[in-house]
């Protein structure tokens, strides 16, 4: 089963700050999933009354698309390093 | 090889003659040299792009020798998964039609004649293995220092 990653790295060095965090981003997940799911039946009836205008589809493709970029999210890793320094990496 | 042992079996069962059996063999030797070799695609995992900037050593700072801020060397490293391109480029099925035709007279007025609803996921499939071959390479010199631009996929 694919999971979203369940932490982000953020580290910021620049002159005034230096700041280096690990979110976990399994909280969010935890708080999104019910919310996702307590909405799903709107998102459904809302989709089903769009359909003959054309939003349905891509109303009710939505979830399962953002869902997929969120989970393929892990192992993306942005690293700038010059004066200052950026990092972010979803693992 | 099973349809040489076919032809080797219709042989012996006197179904078809030596003559014929010689033919059916040619020609299945050379179908089976003019078949393509399957290129098994590399498992690509993900897109690079790197970017190195390095000081040119022969350049002299003003002064006390201090580099000042354009002389900081920046390098950018960004390591993109190929399922996170091939998921972004599946978000195109979820914009609905009537904002494809505003998309498309947008790209139309600057000059893009490209229509999204033409991607099929075949195409992404496509794509992504064609990263396989992709390679840029940058290279970038002047008096104060060097940079390099490299993207490619692994």
């Amino acid at each position: 089963m694919i999971i979203p990653p369940l932490f982000i790295k953020i580290k910021m060095v620049n002159n005034k700050t230096n700041i280096n965090l690990w979110l976990p981003l399994f909280l969010v997940w935890l708080i999104i999933a019910p919310l996702a799911l307590i909405l799903s039946p709107l998102v459904l009836i809302i989709a089903l009354v769009l359909y003959p205008f054309g939003w349905g589809k891509p109303l009710l493709q939505l979830g399962p698309r953002i869902y997929s970029v969120l989970c393929n999210l892990k192992d993306l890793k942005i690293d700038i390093k010059g004066k200052d320094e950026l990092e972010l990496y979803f693992r | 090889m099973n349809n040489k042992r076919k032809i080797l079996e219709m042989l012996a069962a006197n179904k078809i003659s030596a003559e014929e059996a010689e033919r059916l063999l040619l020609l299945v030797d050379n179908e089976t040299e003019s078949a393509e070799p399957i290129k098994s695609p590399k498992n690509l995992k993900y897109l690079h792009v790197k970017v190195e900037t390095i000081p040119n050593p022969n350049y002299r700072t003003a002064d006390n020798g201090d580099s000042d801020d354009e002389d900081s060397d920046d390098n950018v490293n960004i390591r993109v998964p190929i399922a996170l391109i091939r998921a972004g480029m599946k978000l195109t099925s979820i914009i609905p039609p009537a904002v494809y035709s505003q998309i498309d007279s947008s790209l139309k007025e600057k000059g893009i004649e490209f229509d999204l609803r033409n991607i099929k996921p075949e195409n992404i499939e496509e794509l992504i293995t064609a990263l396989e071959d992709l390679e840029v390479n940058v290279e970038s010199k002047n008096k104060r220092k060097n940079t390099v631009v490299r993207v490619y996929a692994e």
